[in-house]
């Protein structure tokens, strides 16, 4: 899309609530791909996005007439991307794309919840980073608000400069009615633009609109419009402009920020890349809470290092860290601010403390295998004690439920509760070692059309009678009655 | 003084205004300082007698954030103009990065800016500085002035400027060719990066 000719760095109006911005915008236009890449812009529409994504291009073009901008809103650009793809056409898209300087992309916003494209924006945003092409983006939500926005683009937007815009202030709508009524050649009267100015509109959008009004019903009407007069035509409640505040002294031209922004590009132009990259990736982390001891080791390197390699492994480490910090605060919320968690040369330190946390959720240990019911020493005094047992390990929550052994200390009641705890372990874990032949039980049949060949002489040794397998459970119940 | 510091990631230039007395060296400082942020400069030291030409020195430093990764800072000094504190002079003058000789543009005032640029020489050579190599951008103040009682631009290129450096009409009082002045030196200061690392 061509550049709007009136959408330039000398049209747009700077104050309080855009400097950041402003500045940061002519930075990137006179130095693309060298100090904020990739720029994010954020507001709330008509606050002048899409003007200074505009003045960017226009003003790179001035600087260097060859240079090439791409400037589109993302509609556009998802449209070029399928037109390109129903054409099979894909690699024409992506040339055009990254064969830019510039690219400037307006309302990112309505990349909500297309992956297909975040990942072709990733793509085309990691070629032209490398290549050192400036990315300019806006929305009108920071990259984080985006629903459904993959998270390495939020990320990559993070490690460029988002910088956001606000209503404009008093000073600042006087300025743009004062500058829009020169343009359009309408007079006020004293106090009428200061009152219109007072009148916190939404967006810049709305103000013009307020003043358009305003200069429309005064070429109508011989009578010039006073702050009253102006009040009650915009139908302000009582027929009364809000208070109109001192008028505020002349507001001096933004010399500062053009200082910045000149400063600003001569360093970067003579900060080496990789360390200015370096430089950047430590003031990210170490505003995030990491130490960064390794980056700036790094930074001190008089020879040119090859700092991709690094940040990424770097970024690894980190990403490692949230990962393992994620999982320790899940079972320790106290044990995520350990210090280990905020330095990637420890992510050992960081992985030996949730691996310790991890062991302290264990379940506690199984019953000890020496205590079995083989050996237990069966006799009279505990006769009754042992065939319960067996019982209830043998069908448990069915039989003798709960169970409860008394005796005095020193008889064999834990070993009894071992010896159950062996017997249903080994029954859950059948399957899991393996003793099985693998195939699920189709089918249950009734206990008594199967033969059972129990050998188990330990369940019938001391009983009273030899039972068979059916018998074995009749007699268990004639226990019981007993 | 170290221009850019690895370690610390951090970029502080002194420039320091030089220039005979009355010449404009301190109201530039103060029309910067009125410009700038209030959280971005800190407080304005100055030193006056009473009849307000500098005694000592004033200092403004300019705290300009991280700039491409770098906590970047100006300090900006000026000396006194009158002859007899030279010794303030070339103490201020240490450690510069760079130099804005501030010129007085009125005719009478030539022997005076002639004066003071040859001790700007002399006071550099002492201090061990290169002349050649430090930059140095000459203002031509006062150009405001009624032409009759000034020199152009030109005529004071040919009188101060043997040495071709970079220099700026201006009116420092109403505030024009301030800043201009100041962003020569500042790329003539941080163009010597390169050269000067630690």
């Amino acid at each position: 899309m061509d550049l709007n000719q009136l959408f330039r760095f000398d049209t747009f109006l700077v104050g309080a609530s855009n400097r950041l911005a402003a500045t940061a915008a002519r930075t990137v236009a006179q130095t693309p791909g060298t100090a904020y890449n990739p720029l994010f812009i954020y507001s709330a529409t008509g606050l002048g996005k899409t003007h200074l994504l505009m003045a960017i291009g226009q003003q790179a073009k001035q600087v260097a007439p060859t240079v090439v901008v791409e400037y589109l809103t993302l509609e556009e650009f998802v449209e070029a991307f399928h037109a390109a793809v129903a054409a099979g056409q894909s690699d024409a898209f992506r040339n055009r794309f990254g064969n830019v300087d510039i690219l400037l992309i307006d309302d990112v916003q309505f990349l909500t919840h297309r992956r297909e494209m975040q990942a072709e924006l990733l793509r085309l945003i990691g070629q032209l980073q490398a290549a050192d092409k400036q990315i300019v983006l806006s929305s009108d939500c920071p990259p984080a608000e985006i629903e459904g926005l993959d998270e390495r683009l939020v990320s990559g937007f993070a490690g460029g400069l988002i910088v956001d815009m606000g209503r404009p202030d008093f000073e600042t709508r006087l300025a743009i009615l004062r500058r829009r009524s020169e343009e359009r050649g309408a007079e006020f009267g004293p106090g009428v633009l200061e009152a219109v100015a007072a009148f916190e509109a939404a967006n810049v959008r709305e103000l013009v609109g307020t003043l358009n009004r305003l200069a429309a019903f005064q070429a109508v009407n011989e009578a010039p419009l006073t702050p009253e007069s102006a009040a009650a035509l915009l139908g302000w409640e009582g027929g009364e402009a809000p208070a109109v505040p001192a008028p505020p002294p002349p507001k001096p031209a933004d010399e500062f920020s053009d200082f910045l922004s000149d400063v600003t590009s001569v360093l970067a132009r003579q900060v080496e890349a990789w360390r200015r990259r370096v430089a950047e990736a430590i003031m990210r982390w170490e505003g995030e809470g990491y130490r960064t001891a390794r980056l700036e080791a790094l930074l001190n390197q008089s020879a040119p290092v090859s700092s991709e390699a690094a940040l990424r492994q770097f970024e690894r480490d980190v990403e490692r860290l949230r990962e393992l910090e994620a999982e320790m605060t899940g079972m320790d919320p106290t044990g995520g601010g350990h210090a280990a968690f905020r330095d990637p040369d420890r992510v050992a330190d960081a992985e030996a403390l949730v691996q310790r946390a991890r062991e302290g959720l264990s379940p506690p240990p199984g019953p000890s295998p020496l205590w079995t019911f083989e050996g237990y020493a069966g006799g009279e005094a505990n006769k009754v004690a042992l065939t319960a047992a067996r019982a209830a390990s043998e069908q448990p929550g069915r039989r003798y439920n709960p169970l409860v052994l008394v005796g005095p200390a020193g008889v064999g009641k834990t070993h009894l509760l071992h010896a159950i705890g062996n017997v249903l372990v080994k029954a859950r874990k059948f399957k899991e070692y393996q003793a099985a032949n693998g195939e699920e039980i189709r089918a249950l049949e009734p206990i008594d059309r199967v033969p059972r060949m129990l050998q188990a002489a330990e369940l019938t040794d001391g009983l009273p009678f030899q039972p068979d397998e059916v018998e074995l459970i009749e007699g268990v119940k004639e226990i019981e009655q007993v | 003084m170290s221009l850019v510091n690895f370690t610390t990631r951090e970029i502080t230039c002194k420039i320091v205004y030089y220039g005979p007395g009355r010449s404009g060296k301190t109201t530039n400082l103060q029309y910067i300082y009125g410009r700038v942020p209030e959280e971005r400069r800190g407080r304005m030291v100055s030193l006056a007698t009473q009849t307000d030409r500098t005694l000592f020195f004033d200092f403004l430093p300019l705290e300009l954030g991280s700039i491409s990764g770098f906590k970047t800072r100006f300090q900006l000094y000026t000396v006194p103009g009158q002859v007899y504190y030279n010794a303030t002079r070339k103490l201020v003058l240490q450690g510069s990065d760079g130099v804005v000789f501030v010129v007085d543009s009125q005719a009478r005032q030539l022997d005076e800016n002639i004066e003071s640029m040859q001790n700007l020489h002399a006071n550099l050579l002492e201090q061990g500085l290169d002349i050649r190599t430090l930059p140095v951008i000459l203002q031509y103040n006062k150009q405001d002035l009624p032409p009759e009682l000034i020199l152009t631009p030109a005529e004071l290129d040919e009188a101060l400027n043997f040495r071709a450096w970079p220099s700026l009409p201006a009116d420092a009082i109403n505030g024009h060719g301030v800043f201009e002045t100041l962003k020569a030196a500042s790329e003539a200061v941080l163009r010597k990066l390169s050269e000067e690392r630690t």
